[in-house]
This record gives C-alpha cells, structure tokens and sequence, in this order.
C-alpha cells in the first residue's frame, strides 16, 4: 500500500461519490480506467486527487471514451491486474459492446455504476434504466441504499469478483446517494488489505496475460461446434455465483459487523402486503410500511441487493405466504410485459400452486423525487387490487406520471 | 430556545443559491453533526445547480440511524442562507414569490423555526414572513455583514453555524466546527489561515442572532 | 407556470416554439443589477453585443433598458463598457429602495 492513512476506524459524513472514492484508495487498485460523465465525475475527480497525492499505487488510464475505458479494464483484468471502472447512463451503453466479453472470459472487473437515466430526453439524474440494459450480460449486479452500503458493496465486489471469476457492477443511484451526505462507518486500511487479500496478477484470474511461461490468447473464435460449450460454462459460473456472495457477505459481516443479506427482508414474517424494491427508495418503502403498520395494515419491504444472479429461491420464500406485493422499478422494459424486477419475480413465482397478487409501479424516472406519499399510493393499490375494490388492465403503470 | 433531538429526527430546509456556499453549509452541518456522534443526512438538490439559481437543501439529524432520504416537507428548523430571500419575500407583500424561488414558508407547522441571514431585526423579519402572531421563532443574524468584517469574503457559512449553535447546541458547536474546519481546510496553508477568522465570524453569529 | 401532463407534450419531446427560453425566468438568479447611467450612455451598442443573455433590447440605434426578467446580473456589460456607464448595484438594495418609495408614496 503506497500510504496508510486510516488506521483506526471512524465514522465521517460522505457523499456516496466520496465514499467509492474512498474504497477505491483502500482497494488500491492495480488498474482504473475511467471516461468522465455525471454523476460519475465527482468520484473519479476525488479519486484522482488520492493518485495526485500519491496515496495509491494505481495506473489510471484517462481514456478517451466509455467503450475504450472497457476495453483498457478487460486488457488490464486479462494481464492479471486487480481493475476498475465506473461510468453511468449512456457511457455503460457505450461500453456495452465489451460488457458480454469481460463476463465470458470471467474477468473480475468491478464497475461502479452511478446509475443514471438513459437519454432521451437528456437527463443527468436517477433512475436504473443503465443497470438494467446489463441484466443480461452476465455481470453480478449490487444495489446500495447509500453511501454507507456503496463504499461496503464496493469492497465485497473485488472479493466477489474474484471469487466468482466474474465481472461485478457496484450500483450507486446518481445524486440521491452520489450527492447525498450521511454516515459512513470506514474500516482502517489494513482491514480492506486483509478482507481482500493482496492483488498478485498470477492469480487474480486463472490465465494471465503477464504469465509469459504460458502464453495464452484471449478472444479466439468459437464456431457452432464450441460456441454453445463456452456459454454454458459461464451459464454454470452464474449459478455458483450466489454462493460466492453469501460467502462474501457473511465474512463481511464479521468484519464490519453489519447485517447484510443478498434479500433484506423489513416485517415480511407476518406481513399481508409488501413493497418490493431496490437501492435508496428502500428507506422510504420502509417508512410507509410503518405508517401502515400503524393503522393496523400489516405492511413490509423486502429490499434486494444482489440483482444478478437473480436470488430465486429466497425472494419466493421471503414473498410466498404474502396477499399482494407491489414491485417497484425504476425504469420502463419498453413493449415488454411489465418492467424488470417484476418479470423476474413473476417468473419466480409462476411454479407456486399460491402466490400473491403482483403489480408492477414503474417510479423514480429520471430523478423524479419518491415520497412516502408515493410507497402509501402504491401499497393502497395492491391492497385495493387484492380486495377486489379496483381493478387492472395491465400489470404495470407508472406511479408518478402527470396526466 | 433551544430544540433537542430527544424529540426524534430534526429536519432542516436550506434555501441560498447554487454556487454560494449553501451546498457546503450543509454539508459541513451533516458532518459536525456525524462528529458529534449523531446520524446526519445533507441532500444537496433535485435540480441542476447553476450558479446563482435559488435552491433548497435538505439536511435530517438524528440519534438513530436516518431511513429515508426524501425531500423535507414540514421542517423543524427553515436556515435561509441567502439574504435576498427575505428582500423578494419583503417586495411581494405577503403574497408569492418569483417562480423560481423555493418559498421558505411552504410546508412549515408552528414549532418551525426560522434562521435568516439578514440585517432585518426577527421582529420585521416575522412580519415579513407573515408569522405575526404565530408560536414561530423567527431569527436573524446579518451573517454576510460579519463575513465580510471578519473573514473579508462574503463566506457567511460559519456565522450561520453560530447561529445555529444557539438553536441546536447539541448537534453545532464552536470545538466541532473548529475541527472540522481543520480537516477541510487542512491541505492549504492558505485556508488554513482563515480558521481564526471562520471561528471568530461564528463566535459573533453565536453572539449576534436574535430571536423573536 | 403549469407544467404539462404527457398528452400535452408534443411526440418526442420536440420544441415547436423557437426560443422558448424566454419564457424561463433568470432574473432570480441576480445578485447585482445593471444600472445605466443615461448621461454617459453613448447608444454605441457595445453591452448588446456582449450580453450573453440577449437582455439588452435594442432596435439598432438605441440601447432600450435592460430586460430584468433575463437578466443574470454577470456583469459582462459594465466591464465592456468604453463610457463606464454602466454600474453593478446589488439587487437587495434596489429592491429594499424600489420599496421605499413606493411606501412614501
């Protein structure tokens, strides 16, 4: 480590942006290459503070776009390097071409994604219309709440990066958690070190590029013949996946003593109705279930922080004895059935001989500021949809929208 | 006059404008609050910042950890760090502001207090407000004025915190701002020479504010 | 000003009206105001050309008072001034004086 700066642990006030700063200078990453775009620039501008002072020992490659900054982190993660990057919005679309590459040839990148809405129309603020154009590509996906949780799930994602041999995405919501100042608990320097092991390029991936003994090449053909073999080994790393975060999480756990779970359920045991939902609304959700809990409305929240893989088997048990469940997404599957989180859950769902009514809330698009009033509109519609008082035609809607 | 956080969760709206310091007026205030030992909470804004617009930001403190992070609707305490806010409030009579400035009254309940950097006595202040005869505490303290006596910046932030020292003694006070100010300041040598003058600029908000 | 409801907004988001910012108002975000000294004003037209707002009407000749509601208050004006006519006055005082008078009266 080029300087040890936190030796004890402490509590500051940080910005969510500071905070993966923060992370970021006590991973001390071998690699990071970045192509500035709001609401990222904030952080890899403190971060290049940290590079100015020589507190890191990181090679920061200022590439001259997303799709570049991509391929530099795939390069560096292929040679053996510990590597990162972080954009938002249109520049991970721009990546996107490499995104599929990096997770088939099971590089641990960890991205950090401050997630932000797709243009058009233009829009600078929150919504996860970026993570979720990534379902697909064969990323783990982590959601954080705040800034206390992106600067944990940043350190989890190097160990579960690498124990999963799979690229991971650190989602942090633009402005309402990049922006927003509260508590976070750091750990000293030496304890990041620890819990992720030091970087060695002979074994951060299985081939390394540097391994000049054993020369390999990287992105060779797969004609019809193996094209389908390849794919299902990483079909398989998926699936193993979730054991690496549990792992992962349950070691964290000790470390920080925090409370994480890849679910995290908020009165579910006996909860008529629920909220589903990921990343800062969480808190909102939870105070609404409250104020209904109050009126004697059994309410409950279930937060999911791992997105990819899909946890099915805890959601359904954390969901199946409920009445009716309103899933919250915060980005519109455009002609699709209803939006992303509720096609999973649906999906989940589909074998259970009961299963509670699901509605779909699209919310939160393009910064859209989401009140309590909100999470009380969406769980009087399930509940009135489940007694029969109102009815649907479609099993999405927009929660906010101006008529 | 103090308020206590044993009542819970206190919620403050800023209003100032974007690129004079009322970002990082909260900001500070979040972290005095978090070195205090207390949960602090400062969301910038909803909106762009551009230099100039007038904003509101948000700040929440607390002994408990904060669980939401939506904008404050009722605050206990309404800090308006731009002194024009009281001006355009004074030239409308009573009735609505500009469209494009966030109205200090909007959502406020009867415990609301008020911190206005302002020359303005709390008396005509109140009245500008339109809270004669209201519970409400209304105070003033011509934070800018002191800024530029004592710092020679119109960088009216630390008078503001004295002034709040006042109504939040338990989450504001002189030893946390002073430390604070040294890890922010810290790095420059240059800024780092205005400690004295930010603490005594506050030490005068403390003196300085008035309430009605 | 009553924001739209989505059947309002035209398809794709397009502005069908050219120069719509106008309607936005920027004169809130004025610290100072400029004011212009008529003695010393020549009309020479200099402040319209540098006036990133486009808040200084003219009709070619004449240099007509400045438009407050666009306004921003940078001051680029009174710097480009060849006569000095033009003085940046802070905008609470010319409100708190504007109300003065009309109280007097």
């Amino acid at each position: 480590m080029a300087v040890e700066l936190i030796k004890e642990r402490k509590t500051v006030a940080m910005t969510g942006n500071q905070a993966i700063a923060e992370a970021m200078r006590q991973i001390n990453y071998d690699v990071v290459a970045a192509y500035p775009i709001s609401p990222q620039t904030e952080l890899m501008g403190f971060f290049a503070e940290y590079l100015a002072n020589g507190l890191v020992d990181t090679e920061f490659v200022t590439v001259e776009s997303e799709h570049s900054a991509m391929s530099a982190v795939i390069g560096a993660a292929a040679s053996g390097a510990r590597a990162m990057t972080a954009t938002a919005a249109q520049g991970l679309l721009y990546m996107y071409e490499n995104l599929p590459i990096a997770s088939n040839w099971r590089l641990p990148i960890t991205m950090v994604l401050v997630n932000r809405a797709l243009s058009a129309p233009l829009n600078i603020h929150c919504d996860h219309g970026d993570a979720m154009t990534a379902r697909d590509s064969g990323w783990i996906q982590l959601f954080s709440e705040n800034s206390q949780e992106a600067y944990h799930n940043l350190i989890m994602a190097v160990k579960i990066a690498e124990k999963a041999l799979l690229p991971t995405i650190v989602n942090m919501e633009g402005y309402i958690v990049s922006h927003t100042i509260g508590n976070v608990n750091l750990l000293t320097d030496k304890e990041v070190q620890e819990f992720i092991g030091e970087s060695d390029w002979r074994k951060n991936v299985p081939h390394p590029l540097l391994d000049t003994d054993n020369p390999v090449t990287y992105g060779a053909t797969a004609l019809p013949d193996y094209y389908t073999e390849l794919k299902y080994q990483q079909h398989e790393a998926t699936f193993e996946a979730k054991k690496y975060v549990k792992e992962v999480l349950a070691e964290f756990n000790e470390l920080a003593g925090t409370n994480y779970d890849i679910i995290e359920p908020y009165k579910l045991e006996d909860a008529d109705f629920a909220i589903v939902v990921m990343g800062s609304t969480a808190g909102v959700a939870r105070t609404a279930a409250d104020i209904l809990r109050e009126q004697g409305i059994k309410a409950g929240v279930l937060k999911i922080r791992l997105f990819r893989p899909f946890p099915v088997e805890e959601i359904v048990d954390a969901l199946k004895h409920l009445k009716a469940v309103a899933v919250l997404d915060r980005h519109d599957s455009m002609n699709a059935l209803a939006s992303p989180l509720f096609q999973d859950l649906a999906a989940s769902m589909y074998h259970l001989p009961e299963k509670p009514l699901l509605h779909d809330f699209i919310y939160g698009l393009g910064g859209r500021e989401v009140t309590v009033e909100d999470m009380l509109k969406a769980f009087n519609r399930v509940i009135n949809l489940y007694t029969g008082k109102e009815t649907r035609n479609r099993f999405v809607e927009y929660l906010q929208v101006r008529e | 006059m103090a308020i206590s956080l044993d009542q819970g969760t206190i919620e403050i709206r800023w209003h100032g404008r974007g690129g004079q310091g009322t970002v990082t007026a909260a900001k500070m205030f979040a972290s005095v609050a978090v070195k205090r030992g207390y949960h602090g909470q400062s969301i910038p804004m909803f909106g762009l910042e551009r230099s100039g617009t007038p904003v509101a930001v948000y700040s929440r403190v607390s002994k408990e950890p904060i669980m939401r992070n939506d904008p404050v609707r009722h605050p206990h305490i309404v800090v308006i760090t731009d002194p024009s806010v009281m001006v355009y409030l004074a030239a409308s009579r009573g009735g609505k502001l500009p469209e494009s400035i966030p109205d200090p009254r909007e959502g406020i309940t009867d415990e609301t207090i008020f911190i206005i950097n302002t020359p303005m006595s709390p008396e005509e202040a109140k009245k500008i407000l339109g809270l004669e005869g209201k519970p409400n505490k209304v105070c003033t303290v011509d934070a800018t004025k002191i800024a530029l006596e004592e710092i020679g910046r119109n960088v009216p932030n630390t008078a503001i915190l004295g002034a709040m020292a006042k109504i939040l003694p338990e989450v504001v006070d002189m030893e946390t701002v002073k430390e604070e100010l040294e890890e922010s300041f810290g790095a420059s040598s240059k800024l780092r020479a205005l400690i004295p003058a930010n603490l005594k600029a506050m030490e005068r908000g403390y003196n300085e504010v008035k309430c009605a | 000003m009553k924001l739209k409801g989505w059947k309002e907004l035209p398809i794709g988001g397009v502005v069908t009206e050219p120069g719509n910012s106008r309607e936005v108002e920027t004169g809130t975000w004025r610290i100072a105001r400029p004011i212009v000294n008529p003695e010393k004003c020549t009309d020479c037209l200099i402040c319209w050309v540098f006036c990133p707002d486009d808040s200084i009407p003219s009709n070619g000749k004449i240099r007509f008072e400045t438009e407050l509601y666009h306004c921003k208050g940078c001051g680029i004006c009174a710097v480009e001034c060849p006569y000095k006519a033009i003085e940046m006055v802070q905008e609470a005082d010319v409100i708190l004086e504007e109300l003065k008078l009309i109280d007097k009266k």
